[in-house]
């Protein structure tokens, strides 16, 4: 099981090893382009994670949910709206 | 429904509007002539929002009440004093606005802050956690207080006067004598204590939340046979399966008014007598309408005949500061759900949002790295 701790949910820094991870083949000019590009993968990245098989699963067949008021019923997640600025500009 | 009508609402005008609306004949009128039908200028009627017409209180019996098109077993609610009625393509199994009050949709009634007190006491408490009352804390009277104090609205209002006496004082283990060398700031402390020598992670736990790294691919420049850079691990995304929420979100009591059947919403002109469709809530809008009526049709090799129900999920990240210095933020990502009226959605205290995320942010180390290098 992974150690928790607060600081998980409010800052997240990546690892040292990075450093030398970019360093053997990243070139200065490139910073940013590169950087861009690191965040728009991490962002599509998470998502790959959110909308997993069990969600996709669940949004062809649908999930059986018994409601509050004791009915069974088959629920199909849709996205209607997704609200959000460019993180990091 | 009291969409985007403004309600301009001061004393004056509802005293007005009591004394005009009655209409008793002034006894001091000795004149045969026939009375006249006092009515209050425009600028001082106030029209004050309805309950929506309800669904499925009395059904199929009284045939005066809606009419049945023999179409679809489509079914169309009668119009309200707005004029506006909704039409639903099949009957709907469920209607939560008949739990819908008056109270609800408009701020002008005061007597209805009484009840929400005595809603908000029932809440289940934020923390999920093992302790049990008058945990951290003495005894029950203790406890009480202090729960009183930092619930509730944070300027104590007449209401939350009453909520004292209710919810502390009269309850069976609340004892003055308990309260001796009671001390506001000291039990604070304590409490604040307490908070540190919880663990954090059977909370989240608790709540179902996962942690995993997300693999990311840095372009590298180099020729590669097995794709386009080189992979790299992101560790420290914080999670809820968004599958566990929904079934959460479906099964507790905040979805008794969540709208399984979409409909149109239909205004008829008083003056031109023409029909208009209204575009107001997700689940009267075309693609949701569009999306149910697919799951009508969709073909089932399980021959299941449950109801099929559309989820109306509605995604909103932000990235958030946490301080007004430093660097500290956090990139959370919340999920809304559209079954639920935008008026109970946009409440800030109604318990409807969900975060479903924490997201990592590329770090300040991240730049200093590149830079130098």
């Amino acid at each position: 099981m992974f150690s928790w701790s607060l600081v998980d949910l409010l800052g997240f820094q990546l690892p040292e090893s990075i450093n030398s991870f970019i360093s053997s083949f990243l070139q200065r000019k490139k910073y940013d382009d590169v950087l861009t590009h690191c965040k728009r993968e991490l962002f599509h990245g998470v998502w790959r994670i959110l909308l997993n098989d069990e969600f996709i699963n669940a949004y062809t067949n649908g999930i059986v949910i018994k409601c509050h008021d004791g009915v069974y019923r088959r629920i199909f997640p849709r996205i209607f709206t997704y609200l959000a600025d460019y993180p990091e500009k | 429904m009291p969409s985007d009508i403004a309600i301009d609402h001061n004393p004056t005008s509802s005293d007005f509007h009591s004394s005009a609306s009655s209409n008793v004949p002034d006894s001091t009128h000795s004149d045969s002539r026939p009375m006249r039908t006092r009515r209050l200028p425009l600028r001082y009627r106030d029209e004050l929002p309805q309950p929506p017409p309800s669904v499925i209180q009395n059904p199929p019996a009284p045939l005066l009440t809606r009419v049945i098109l023999h179409v679809f077993d489509s079914i169309r609610t009668n119009m309200n004093i707005f004029g506006i009625a909704r039409e639903y393509r099949h009957r709907p199994s469920y209607d939560p606005d008949q739990f819908v009050s008056t109270d609800e949709l408009s701020n002008i009634h005061p007597h209805n802050t009484g009840a929400n007190a005595a809603r908000d006491s029932d809440a289940p408490s934020a923390y999920p956690t093992s302790h049990k009352p008058p945990w951290p804390w003495e005894n029950m009277s203790i406890w009480r207080l202090m729960s009183w104090m930092m619930t509730g609205s944070d300027q104590k209002s007449q209401a939350e006067v009453t909520r004292l006496v209710k919810d502390v004082m009269k309850a069976e283990d609340f004892d003055v004598h308990n309260l001796q060398h009671f001390d506001a700031h000291t039990e604070m402390k304590r409490f604040n204590v307490s908070d540190n020598s919880m663990d954090p992670s059977s909370i989240l736990e608790n709540d179902g939340w996962k942690k995993t790294h997300v693999e990311i691919m840095v372009p590298s420049k180099e020729k590669n046979p097995n794709g386009n850079g080189r992979p790299f691990s992101v560790s420290g995304l914080v999670y809820r399966p968004l599958i566990a929420v929904i079934k959460a979100a479906f099964s507790e009591q905040s979805s008794k008014l969540f709208h399984f059947t979409p409909f149109k919403h239909v205004w008829k002109s008083p003056v031109t007598g023409q029909e208009q469709w209204l575009y107001d809530k997700l689940y009267t809008s075309d693609a949701w309408i569009e999306a149910h009526n697919e799951l009508q049709k969709q073909r089932r090799d399980d021959d299941c005949k449950l109801e099929r129900v559309v989820a109306g999920l509605m995604f909103w990240s932000d990235s958030t500061r946490l301080a007004h210095f430093g660097n500290a933020s956090t990139w959370p990502l919340y999920l809304f759900f559209g079954n639920l009226s935008k008026y109970i959605r946009s409440r800030p205290n109604a318990s409807v949002c969900h975060p479903v995320a924490f997201i990592p942010t590329v770090s300040v180390k991240f730049n200093v790295f590149l830079v130098a290098g």
